[in-house]
């Protein structure tokens, strides 16, 4: 089953930086990240960025039984 | 299983113990006996027999047997922000919201940043009347439990499925982007008077007249590949003031979408690449009035042409519908 990796994993940060590049296909994957995306225009600070890394850790993790499609393309 | 059906039809299966949602006349939900369901006012519909107008039958969305609860209730315009903490701990939540509310406007504008919001399907739509009521009866919603029938509230179905299946929520949105003019908003709302086109600060009205917009025509937006639509309420040239039926949102990029010849042959090959079988389904008022649904069918897909539909939040001019699958 696909993991959402632990949050000092490398790829989190990867994630921080090329998420608006990943094709999801869950339309709640789509909408949130679309959210973090929104933001994202408004703050490219390195407090927002982990910001953005703290929000999405929780949504994936919460939902990792429903999303374990995007899960695995987004992390691999 | 026919969808459209009479009142007393309808009673039948609430007295039966049915998990239902219900769009029809006010009058006619009225007459509607307590039970496990929720309504909303309209009184379009796409039946088995093609789209319809009609205030003499209601129509009926009955949740599979599978369901094992559904907890119903009622949120004023302060209360809405507390949905996704009332969501099942496994299941998908079905939302009726009266058109032209606080309520609306304010899920409309801030749903999406509710935390919790996607953590499960929320799917529904707006209620609304027959369009020539419009400013003169107000769109209702009911609260199938206890009877209530709102002109402000909201009303939630969260619903409790088993854990070897899953809820799914879909879109089929038959515009997508055109290669025109990217357009951004500088503050987020229904209503708005300034944007910017290619950067440049302009007036949409403006924009809209000199470029000869069809205003049928929605703005869309790419929300990560899922396209999501403003469709324009009404432009006023004297004023220069652009409103819509779902707000435009600050740091979003829209452009017009491309036209749609064939609204049905286009949704018949759209739902064609798709083998869906929908426990509920709507679409939009706008897509029946602009296309003349009337009479013409969606496919086999059948539910009421709404006010506005709901995938998480505000939609304008798309198809909404849900699934409930084995899980994988």
């Amino acid at each position: 089953m696909a993991m959402v990796p632990a949050k000092s994993d490398p790829k989190w940060a990867r994630f921080a930086s090329n998420f608006t590049a990943i094709k999801v296909n869950d339309l709640a994957t789509k909408m949130f990240l679309n959210r973090l995306k929104v933001k994202a225009t408004f703050d490219q600070s390195e407090a927002a960025k982990r910001g953005l890394i703290d929000e999405a850790y929780e949504f994936f993790t919460k939902n990792q039984e429903n999303l374990k499609g995007d899960i695995q393309t987004i992390f691999g | 299983m026919k969808t459209l059906m009479t009142v007393q039809e309808a009673s039948k299966l609430i007295l039966a113990g049915k998990k239902m949602i219900i769009a029809g006349d006010e009058n006619l939900l009225a007459k509607l006996p307590h039970g496990e369901w929720i309504g909303g006012t309209i009184p379009y519909f796409m039946s088995e027999n093609g789209g319809l107008h009609t205030q003499e039958q209601v129509q009926a969305a009955v949740l599979p047997d599978v369901a094992v609860s559904a907890n119903i209730r009622a949120y004023g315009e302060g209360e809405l922000e507390r949905i996704p903490a009332d969501y099942a701990s496994h299941g998908f939540s079905y939302v009726l919201i009266p058109a032209f509310t606080g309520t609306h406007k304010k899920f409309a504008q801030y749903c999406s940043t509710w935390p919790g919001v996607f953590d499960r399907p929320l799917v529904g739509w707006i209620a609304g009347v027959n369009v020539q009521d419009i400013g003169k009866i107000l769109p209702k919603t009911v609260n199938g439990k206890n009877g209530e029938i709102s002109p402000s509230n909201a009303v939630v179905m969260h619903v409790e499925l088993p854990a070897n299946t899953i809820a799914k929520a879909y879109i089929i949105n038959l515009f997508s982007q055109s290669n025109g003019d990217t357009i951004t908003f500088p503050a987020s709302g229904f209503e708005v008077t300034e944007c910017t086109i290619n950067g440049k600060p302009q007036s949409l009205a403006g924009y809209i007249v000199s470029q000869k917009i069809d205003q049928k025509l929605p703005l869309v937006a790419d929300y990560m590949g899922a396209m999501v639509n403003v469709s324009i309420q009404a432009v006023d040239t004297t004023g220069g003031k652009v409103s819509f039926y779902a707000p435009v949102f600050q740091g979003i990029e829209y452009k017009f979408a491309l036209p749609v010849a064939d609204y049905e042959a286009a949704f018949l090959e759209k739902l064609g690449s798709r083998q869906i079988h929908p426990v509920f389904s709507c679409n939009c008022i706008l897509n029946y009035l602009y296309a003349h649904l009337e009479g013409k069918k969606t496919g086999d897909i059948v539910g009421p042409m709404t006010f506005g539909e709901i995938a998480y939040m505000l939609l304008n001019q798309t198809m909404v519908y849900l699934t409930i699958e084995p899980k994988a």
